[in-house]
């Protein structure tokens, strides 16, 4: 009967003791997470909100398209036919400049003025290859 | 006809979805928050993702195949925004994910809205350097004692996989846990 008692029927799971303190401190930390006095009591969605939410989400949908394709359209009807109206404009207006406006227009500095030729070296080129056509020109 | 097909039924009537949304808020509402929590770790956070999460449910109901438990489906949901909303995080102050996980979880110990102690401190931190889908695992067991089936719905994992990876995840916390105990 001693024998009997002394012998333990029940078994546990391999490293059950071994890892039991571990096991417990887990166990003691299973909901660190606390909400704020009726939080769960107040919580509520308003669906009414929601709803509008969609409807100005669909109209958002409908609204970039539209507003593209006016921009679109603007720019193919405004800019390819009138392509060369522009141009023609542009050297109207410039034409229509006295000296002191045009200067306005001008980059000066995209101008390379070493590339420019001084007064000599024009006159020079100018008497070293004029022709004889030109000669007579020159002189009517 | 049981309650939650009932419920789904309702909810996709327009004439009785805004009472049946009111049933299933109430009914998901503390589940969801928890579920969501334990990702995205504050109360501030958590809130707004369930508002989310509950936008899309609302949105979405009738998207909704019944393929799968109302539950799980809304699980599915929740965790997907609680991961986006990190990602989002994470891009938003160009964190990594491994540092802003340390960040927020030293946040914690200042939190007033959370009551753990040094262990549930570094519980959270040896979970933050589990693997996602580790973590997520072990945690819907652990925490919430879902069924090994319910979390292959939800995470998309079988059911052996994840077995696997939920023992994995208890041992490496376990032995992590064991080198830093005290008593």
């Amino acid at each position: 009967m001693d024998n009997l008692n002394k012998k333990e029927n029940f078994k546990v799971p391999e490293g059950y003791f071994k890892d039991f303190n571990t096991n417990l401190s887990l166990k003691r930390t299973r909901n660190p997470f606390i909400v704020p006095s009726n939080y769960f009591e107040d919580f509520q969605i308003n669906t009414k909100k929601i709803k509008s939410q969609r409807k100005s989400i669909n109209l958002k949908k409908m609204i970039m398209p539209v507003a593209a394709s006016i921009i679109f359209g603007f720019f193919i009807f405004n800019l390819l036919p009138n392509n060369n109206d522009f141009e023609i404009d542009y050297e109207v207006e410039l034409y229509s400049l006295n000296d002191s406006e045009l200067i306005d227009y001008i980059n000066f500095d995209n101008i390379k003025t070493e590339n420019l030729l001084d007064q000599d070296n024009s006159y020079n080129y100018f008497v070293n290859t004029i022709s004889y056509e030109d000669d007579l020109l020159i002189l009517d | 006809m049981n309650k939650e097909e009932s419920l789904i039924k309702d909810l996709k009537d327009s004439a009785k979805k805004d009472l049946a949304f009111e049933t299933l808020v109430n009914l998901y509402k503390e589940k969801l928050y928890y579920q969501i929590r334990r990702i995205v770790l504050n109360h501030d956070d958590t809130d707004d993702v369930l508002q989310n999460v509950f936008i899309k449910v609302y949105k979405g109901i009738n998207k909704f195949k019944g393929d799968s438990k109302l539950s799980t489906w809304m699980y599915r949901i929740a965790y997907n925004e609680s991961i986006n909303f990190l990602k989002l995080k994470e891009k938003k102050y160009f964190f990594s994910s491994e540092i802003m996980m340390s960040t927020m979880i030293n946040k914690l110990k200042e939190d007033p809205y959370f009551d753990g102690d040094e262990t549930a401190i570094k519980l959270q931190s040896i979970m933050a350097k589990l693997p996602e889908k580790q973590k997520l695992i072990f945690q819907m067991k652990y925490y919430e004692d879902l069924k090994f089936t319910e979390i292959s719905e939800i995470l998309g994992v079988t059911v052996g996989a994840l077995k696997a990876s939920y023992h994995i995840a208890k041992k490496k916390i376990i032995d992590e846990l064991k080198l830093n105990q005290t008593f």
